[in-house]
């Protein structure tokens, strides 16, 4: 579902990642280990396409991103999910406002504005269902900025389940948050996964949250460190 | 003068030369006077008591004057020429000097200046040190803001005999020499953009010195080019007082004839009309330009594309529409309007759209560039369109300072219809020019009271608008 193919590439000069590779098969679920600075970041906004590599390609479902643009990258971007670790919700909007805004990849603009604006009872009902899915149904109605790190870190990934991506990308959702409500953020992203049959790469810190995934792929001053079997890699 | 004809360089040189100069005499005169008469005033105000309460009302009334209506008083007391619209532009930017000066002063903190005190230096030295340098970025970015809008008026305060590019702009206009219109509004331009950069450098990070020579500089040439540009101005500023005074004094009281209430009625709908039509039009012309200008936008990131070289071609072009539109005073566009859709608020809501859009493009623009892009970063990650992203993951965030921006465009624009008649294009400036031109002093004071009258108004409305918007902004 998602190749790293040799990747080498980063910020104008500064060099983020070198050669980088590997590969997500279409459903596994895997987690990204990592230090701060390890280039996992970079990794998720090649993963989308936010730009691309200096060398090698990153593939998503056999697409190279970096060949697509205009209404075919928009077309691929609706299949990928992000979840970011500032969340980057809208304040200003509702939380349905915002669970809505991820269905944005499959309307036109004039489409997009009028579910935001005027949802039609559909779509209210498919924000209440991936609200539920978060528990956070009684704020359906709150404005964004109301919520609490851990509430608007839910949204996210609510907005990211109203997108029914066969890809999901998570950047550090456990972080910032307690270790208790950050184990919980992790399984709902499972659950999610599992319960749909798509991708999920997560970035995490903690090593206890890694294991509750198919496998691990460890990134150390960018680039992939070897894989090892879990039981030996001393996560 | 026809166009072709004005390449011709000592020509053109010979024929811009006074209009030019004079132009220069009235801003670079009124800014002395303006900050010397404003400064202790604004002292005297942020002190407070009874005093302070007083001259705060005074320079709130002055304000309220539009400054063309303020040179046509001038013009009418004391003659045409440099000298009245010098010391109508000080007056009014004494006055704006007061209240911003008054407004920093109360804002920085009062401890040092206390503490001074209390080691027994004198009030004086106190104050200079104390305060002033806490303030002093603040009094510099707002001095150098009323020099901008001084020199504003100043290029377009001669269309009621003051003098300078205006009354050239007009007199032009007058004997149907299109080619020397162009001419002076091209000068008008040059002038205003000139004086807006060095101010703009003059704000950003300028040393003490560099601001005070700037105001030494700026006040020596005022000295110098309204000594050149009109005979014995000290004369006609000295004798400037009692005339005002004495020619008050004849207007009083002032004519509230049936006629003249008549009149200022249609005159006062007119003016509203407008401000209402350049306002909301030139409002809706600049969110498209604002959109193009924005880095966000401009920059390709959000339509998916990232940058490349040919996207900055369209913000380049719209930066450049929005500069040409700010720059030129809408008395100017009014006079160009008038010669396609005819006399009437038609030219002046055409003039005011255009002036509205330059200002609100940038400043549209700038709100959006505050905002925190990655709720739109998140929207194009998913597949958005990059128009959608910006409407729903920018717009919001920009919404509140995009209204502050609007309803201060509303107050200006209001001021600005007020004296757009006076070249002819509706509403009450035209009744203010007509008795100026019939030499009909009661009348004329009636309509300027009105013309007072309804700007006070349109600040009050807008006042509750802002306290009730900001009231509504709480709640959510």
């Amino acid at each position: 579902m998602l190749i790293f193919d040799d990747v080498t590439g980063g910020y104008g000069t500064r060099k983020v990642l070198t050669s980088v590779s590997f590969v997500l098969e279409r459903g596994e679920r895997v987690a990204l280990v990592g230090p701060s600075g390890a280039g996992k970041s970079t990794i998720f906004r090649m993963s989308y396409g936010a730009f691309a590599p200096t060398s090698g390609r990153v593939l998503v479902d056999g697409n190279d991103l970096a060949t697509l643009h205009g209404a075919r990258l928009r077309a691929m971007r609706a299949r990928i999910a992000v979840v970011f670790q500032a969340h980057g919700l809208v304040d200003q909007l509702s939380v349905m406002q915002n669970v809505i805004a991820g269905t944005f990849g499959r309307r036109s603009t004039a489409g997009a504005l009028r579910a935001v604006l005027a949802p039609r009872a559909a779509e209210r009902e498919m924000a209440l269902a991936a609200l539920e899915r978060v528990g956070l149904a009684d704020r359906i109605a709150s404005p964004a900025f109301e919520l609490s790190g851990g509430q608007r870190q839910r949204v996210a990934i609510a907005r990211a389940i109203a997108q029914r991506a066969e890809l999901v990308l998570a950047d550090e959702p456990a972080a910032s948050l307690d270790p208790e409500l950050g184990s919980e953020i992790v399984n709902m992203l499972l659950a999610d996964a599992k319960s749909r049959g798509a991708t999920l790469l997560c970035s995490l810190h903690q090593p206890e949250l890694a294991r509750r995934f198919d496998r691990t792929i460890r990134v150390g001053g960018g680039v992939v460190v070897p894989e090892e079997p879990l039981a030996s890699s001393g996560l | 003068m026809p166009l072709v004809a004005a390449i011709d360089v000592r020509a053109t040189i010979d024929f811009l030369r006074t209009p030019v100069l004079e132009t220069i005499a009235i801003a670079a005169g009124a800014l002395p006077i303006a900050i010397l008469l404003g400064t202790p005033t604004a002292i005297v105000i942020a002190r407070g008591g009874r005093a302070g309460a007083l001259l705060r009302a005074l320079a709130a009334f002055v304000r309220a004057i539009p400054e063309l209506v303020l040179a046509i008083v001038f013009v009418v007391a004391l003659g045409f020429g440099a000298v009245p619209g010098t010391l109508a532009l000080g007056l009014s930017g004494a006055a704006t000097i007061a209240k911003l000066y008054a407004e920093i002063l109360e804002s920085v903190r009062r401890e040092p200046e206390e503490a001074l005190r209390a080691t027994g230096a004198t009030a004086t030295a106190s104050f200079l040190v104390g305060l002033v340098p806490a303030a002093w970025p603040g009094l510099i970015g707002f001095g150098a803001y009323t020099f901008e809008s001084i020199m504003r008026a100043a290029v377009i305060v001669g269309v009621v005999g003051a003098g300078g590019l205006g009354s050239a702009m007009i007199t032009s206009l007058n004997l149907l020499d299109y080619g020397a219109f162009a001419w002076y509004v091209a000068a008008l331009v040059v002038l205003v953009i000139v004086v807006d950069s060095t101010s703009g450098v003059l704000r950003a990070r300028a040393p003490a010195w560099m601001a005070l020579a700037a105001f030494a500089v700026v006040s020596l040439t005022g000295i110098v080019a309204l000594t050149s540009a009109t005979h014995d101005p000290w004369h006609a500023f000295a004798t400037a007082p009692p005339r005002v005074l004495t020619y008050l004094a004849r207007s009083i009281p002032p004519a509230f004839t049936p006629t003249v209430i008549g009149n200022a009625a249609w005159g006062v709908l007119e003016t509203i009309g407008v401000a209402v039509a350049g306002t909301f039009v030139g409002a809706l012309a600049a969110i498209p330009l604002a959109l193009l200008v924005a880095r966000v936008v401009a920059s390709g990131w959000v339509r998916g594309t990232g940058y490349r070289p040919w996207s900055i071609l369209p913000a380049f072009v719209a930066r450049i529409v929005l500069v040409v539109a700010r720059s030129v005073p809408p008395i100017a566009v009014a006079l160009v309007a008038l010669a396609f859709v005819g006399l009437g608020p038609k030219a002046g809501a055409v003039a005011l759209a255009i002036h509205t859009a330059g200002v609100l493009g940038k400043l549209f623009a700038e709100s959006l560039e505050l905002v925190d892009t990655l709720p739109a970063e998140a929207l194009v990650a998913s597949g958005s369109t990059g128009l959608a992203a910006v409407s729903a993951g920018i717009a919001p965030g920009a919404f509140a300072a995009m209204s502050a921006h609007l309803l201060y465009r509303w107050e200006w624009n209001v001021r600005a219809s007020t004296t757009l008649g006076i070249v002819g294009a509706g509403g009450l400036g035209q009744q203010i020019f007509n008795a100026q031109q019939l030499l009909h002093d009661r009348e004329l004071l009636a309509y300027v009271i009105v013309a007072i009258a309804l700007v006070l108004g349109s600040d009050r409305i807008t006042q509750l608008a802002r306290r009730r918007f900001e009231l509504r902004t709480m709640e959510r």
